[in-house]
């Protein structure tokens, strides 16, 4: 094995070790949550939550391919919203609970609607549409269809920042939330650097740009340590309203002391824990790093 | 937190004027909308001929050729309201005027000049100073493509020394030709400091003034401009392909 493929298969180790751990570290704390049958809603919505940051920032490590800025804002702007959501409903868990729960049903209820009057309309019979029974079985199952109301606003009846600012996260908001949604809403903030293509010919107006599909993107570390990072912040969110610290180690620790250690064999250090991570797609990577490191020595 | 903490912190925009969920910069917000003038767009190609004869032969010779022709042509036209440091300009001589210009040039400048602008009128031939060669234009040449890369790249950044001696020449021409005159004390009566730009503090503040007044004379120069600079950026794309540093080079 070549001195370079001795050092990603290290870096892939070290991606396998972290997501065991953080699944390790959900794993305990939902064992050690006891389930209040008085409080079902609070337990499925916030373990739910909980489940889907620990799954995406899991998912995240195992693929290096998505770490690009073409695709890793699509799955790190939903780990920022579920974390100031989760935090949100924590203030308040029984009511906000149920107030998801109870969105999220009247959402499927509209479609269920939608898909209904599409059917009339071409000469269908709604109510014995397979689909549609399966909709209709899946609100009632929790809350009878004709009692379930539909909000077509916002689900906790304010905007994402608004809910960021009542829990203190106006920060997280302001920089990541807003970082990551150019990506995820296309905008030119994103468009520009990372779809379009600078010429170089002074003569073409000194510098066009040229659309570009899949223009290439080195794979950046930094973005899955973005998303351990925002599984850490969601996971002590929890333990805060739990009042109680889980009886394992911290995966992230794991993840960025491993890392320095690798980054140290390639003479390349990954920013400090206390440096959040930049995501900027400029600094080098440490999987640049090992990919190089076989010309290099 | 204490008074002076709350002192020291800095409101986002905060010196921005809020209309709706709109933060206007307090440029815009006290003067309303402006006519935006882009230097690559529609100022660099205006005063590239004046770029290319410093280029070729230093600020104090370029200086003087890039009066020459205007001088000329003022004493063909006599009164007339055309701002000649701008190419697009000789597109509104008559015609039969350029005979009695080329006349009046002295010989050797005229070699000169036709020498120095060669590339660009043989490149550009829509260009307006093609009646500089009469009635036969140059050809083009295998290193006049080099030239005029190195001349438009030269002049890319507005603020770099060779853009800056370009508008000074400009604004040079425009009291040569007594269509500039500054009040006293005005920092364009200090046009020569320029020469030392970017080095000194007088220097930059001159070619700060220059870029002020290019700006303000070169923003509503009409359709001769628009033709002219429409064109130049439309040929230069048929010159020659996209480069790219993805692809290692040219496609």
């Amino acid at each position: 094995m070549s001195e370079r493929d001795g050092h990603l298969d290290q870096l892939f180790q070290i991606l396998v070790g972290y997501a065991d751990r953080a699944i390790e570290e959900f794993d305990e704390r939902c064992r050690s949550w006891p389930l209040d049958p008085n409080q079902n809603e609070v337990h499925e919505v916030v373990g739910g939550l909980l489940s889907r940051q620990t799954t995406l920032a899991v998912e995240i490590a195992h693929g290096p391919p998505m770490w690009t800025p073409h695709i890793a804002p699509l799955l790190l702007r939903p780990m920022v919203d579920l974390r100031i959501t989760f935090a949100w409903i924590l203030q308040e868990p029984v009511t906000r609970s149920r107030q998801f729960v109870r969105y999220g049903l009247g959402q499927v209820k509209l479609s269920m609607e939608h898909l209904k009057a599409k059917l009339a309309a071409t000469g269908g019979d709604p109510e014995s549409n397979a689909q549609v029974k399966m909709l209709q079985q899946w609100i009632d199952g929790q809350r009878f269809h004709f009692l379930t109301e539909v909000n077509v606003g916002n689900w906790a009846e304010k905007d994402l920042r608004t809910m960021a600012t009542d829990c203190g996260c106006e920060t997280l908001y302001r920089e990541d939330f807003q970082n990551w949604s150019s990506a995820t809403h296309s905008m030119w903030h994103h468009i520009q650097p990372f779809s379009l293509e600078p010429c170089r010919n002074p003569l073409h107006r000194g510098g066009h740009r040229v659309p570009r599909a899949s223009l290439p993107f080195p794979p950046d570390l930094d973005y899955p340590r973005a998303a351990a990072h925002y599984l850490d912040d969601t996971f002590e969110v929890f333990d805060t309203f739990r009042g109680e610290k889980p009886n394992c180690a911290s995966a992230l620790e794991w993840f960025e002391s491993e890392l320095a250690k690798l980054g140290d064999r390639i003479k390349v250090r990954p920013t400090t824990p206390e440096d959040p991570p930049m995501v900027s797609n400029k600094s080098p990577s440490i999987v640049d790093s090992v990919r190089n490191s076989n010309q290099e020595s | 937190m204490s008074p002076d903490t709350r002192n020291h912190r800095r409101r986002v925009l905060g010196d921005h004027k809020q209309v709706g969920k709109k933060f206007l910069p307090p440029f815009t917000a006290h003067l309303g909308a402006i006519n935006e003038v882009s230097w690559v767009d529609d100022l660099l190609p205006e005063l590239l001929w004046l770029g290319m004869l410093n280029q070729r032969h230093g600020l104090r010779v370029g200086a003087s050729l890039g009066s020459a022709l205007p001088k000329a042509t003022d004493s063909v036209l006599g009164q007339h309201d055309k701002w000649l440091q701008l190419t697009s300009q000789y597109a509104t001589v008559p015609v039969e005027s350029w005979a009695r210009i080329i006349e009046v040039l002295d010989p050797d400048v005229l070699q000169t000049l036709r020498d120095t602008l060669r590339p660009l009128v043989a490149l550009y031939p829509k260009c307006p100073l093609r009646l500089l060669w009469a009635s036969i234009p140059p050809e083009p040449d295998t290193s006049d493509i080099q030239t005029m890369r190195s001349a438009v790249d030269s002049l890319l950044d507005r603020g770099g020394r060779p853009a800056t001696l370009a508008q000074a020449n400009a604004i040079y021409i425009m009291f040569v030709t007594d269509k500039l005159q500054v009040y006293k004390g005005s920092i364009l009566e200090k046009l020569e400091s320029v020469v030392d730009y970017p080095r000194t503090d007088e220097s930059r503040m001159v070619a700060s003034g220059i870029r002020a007044a290019i700006t303000g004379f070169s923003s509503q120069q009409g359709e001769a401009s628009d033709d002219w600079t429409r064109y130049f950026w439309r040929r230069g794309l048929e010159l020659s392909p996209c480069e790219f540093a993805s692809r290692g080079g040219v496609e």
